[in-house]
Formats: structure tokens, sequence, C-alpha cells
């Protein structure tokens, strides 16, 4: 919960992330967002972490356009560049970066390899959650 | 499609003079990310994670002692549930927000968030603290 500062990103965020390749379509980001139950996925290239896809990239900039799911690449909608924290940085400072950067979420770092991702969620409510990808 | 086919409901509400520590409870428990404040039953304004994070933990404030109203987003935007779901998402990405309080003329009957739009499934909500 919120009283406890001390906590370190890596004691609260959501993990692992949940990746997939840039030429991947939005229908498959979308279903990976709903079967995962997350609001974002990180796209890659050659397996590294390229950008950002959240809830509200699909919404707007497809459902809302009528494009076509099917035929729009997550490359195309993505945000980059990424915002990355280190997972023993505090939360206090987590929450600070998301609220002066006006969004959501970050990605967590350790030893340079993305462990996970925290999201204001995280932060305020002060739970971990562990998350899989469901093959399909 | 329409705003009630995929809003979650219904909304959970508390008090003005409540602690963001009860807030916070609501939440958690029922999986939500805004509580909807009310003035003797009435929504006046909402709390979402954002504002917790802002004007409490940034601030270094106790959420026990800290008050709904005086965090609480307000006025409330809100929604009829009977609006389609294209307006909705309009009024999302224009005020740049994530949930919007459903309407039906004077009564709060849900809320509808970006997740609701993007998963198209309509949720129930429970709430866990009297």
């Amino acid at each position: 919960m919120a009283r406890e500062f001390r906590l370190e990103v890596g004691d609260v965020m959501t993990y692992p992330a949940i990746t997939e390749d840039e030429d991947a379509s939005v229908a498959e980001i979308s279903k990976c967002m709903k079967m995962s139950g997350i609001g974002s996925v990180v796209i890659t290239k050659e397996d590294k972490p390229t950008g950002i896809v959240t809830d509200r990239d699909i919404v707007i900039k497809v459902m809302m356009k009528n494009r076509n799911p099917g035929k729009v690449k997550a490359k195309e909608i993505m945000s980059s560049p990424l915002m990355t924290i280190g997972a023993d940085t505090s939360l206090k400072g987590a929450c600070k970066l998301i609220v002066e950067k006006g969004i959501r979420r970050l990605l967590v770092i350790e030893d340079g390899e993305l462990v996970g991702i925290i999201s204001l969620r995280n932060i305020v409510t002060g739970e971990p959650l562990h998350v899989r990808k469901y093959l399909f | 499609m329409k705003v009630n086919e995929i809003m979650s409901f219904p909304a959970i509400t508390e008090d003005g003079e409540a602690s963001i520590a009860i807030i916070l409870k609501h939440m958690e428990q029922s999986r939500i990310g805004g509580v909807v404040i009310t003035k003797e039953g009435k929504p006046i304004g909402i709390i979402v994670d954002h504002d917790i994070a802002a004007k409490v933990i940034l601030k270094d404030r106790s959420p026990d002692e800290v008050k709904a109203k005086e965090i609480m987003s307000s006025p409330l935007i809100t929604v009829g549930s009977d609006a389609s779901v294209e307006e909705a998402s309009g009024l999302l990405a224009r005020k740049g927000i994530r949930r919007l309080p459903v309407v039906e003329g004077d009564t709060l009957v849900g809320i509808i968030s970006i997740r609701n739009i993007l998963t198209g499934e309509s949720v129930p909500v429970r709430k866990y603290l009297s």
C-alpha cells in the first residue's frame, strides 16, 4: 500500500513483461492483453525492446479510426522511445517519473535485461502481479 | 454498440469525507481503477490511481489523513448509458482520461474505461466494504 515507500520497483512490478514482435498485428496484441489481463505489451525487434503498445493506443489509433486490427502492425502504433527504470529504484522515484512524464507505466530493467513493468496501479496498491503469456 | 453494453457496473462510490486509505481498499479489493465520490449520495467527483500518486504519495501525505474530497477530480465528466461507444472513446481521447462514469438521467449506473472498450466486455463489480 501507499505507506511502504521503502519498497523498490522490483518488489511491486508486474512480471515478466509480455512482449510481441513489431510485425505482430494489433489483433494479436489485443488478444494478448485480454488473455493476460494486462494493459500494455512491449514491442521487440529481433528480440530487443523498441516500443510499447497500450490499450489506449489500440482504442485511439485503431478502433476509433475504423482501421482493421488484423491489418495494422504493432510497430505502426507503438510508442517509443521506451521509458525505463531500474528494479532497485525506490517506489517513490518511479512514482515521480510516471507523474512527471504524464504516463502510466515504465519498463523495469535489471542487469540490462527487461524484467517487468511497473504501472501506476502497482505503485498505488503496492501489489506485485505475476502474469503469463498465453500461446494461441 | 452502446456504452451500457460494455461498461463495468455498478460504479463503486464513497463519501467525500472518507479517507484515501478507504479509497485504496476499494481499488484493491474490487479490482477497479476509479472510485466515484459522493456528497449526500450525489456524485460530485472521481478519484483514480493518478490522483493518489500525484496528490498523496508524491506529497508525502498519509492516506489515513487525507479526505477523498481533497484530492478528487471534479466536476465529473460523464457519458449517457445509451451513448455510442464511439462517442465515449472520443471523449476519453480528447480529455486524455481512462474512464467515464456512466449515467442514466441523474442516476450513476457504471463506469466505462479504455479497457472495457478494448475488450468489448461488460464487467460486474463487487463492493467489499460496507
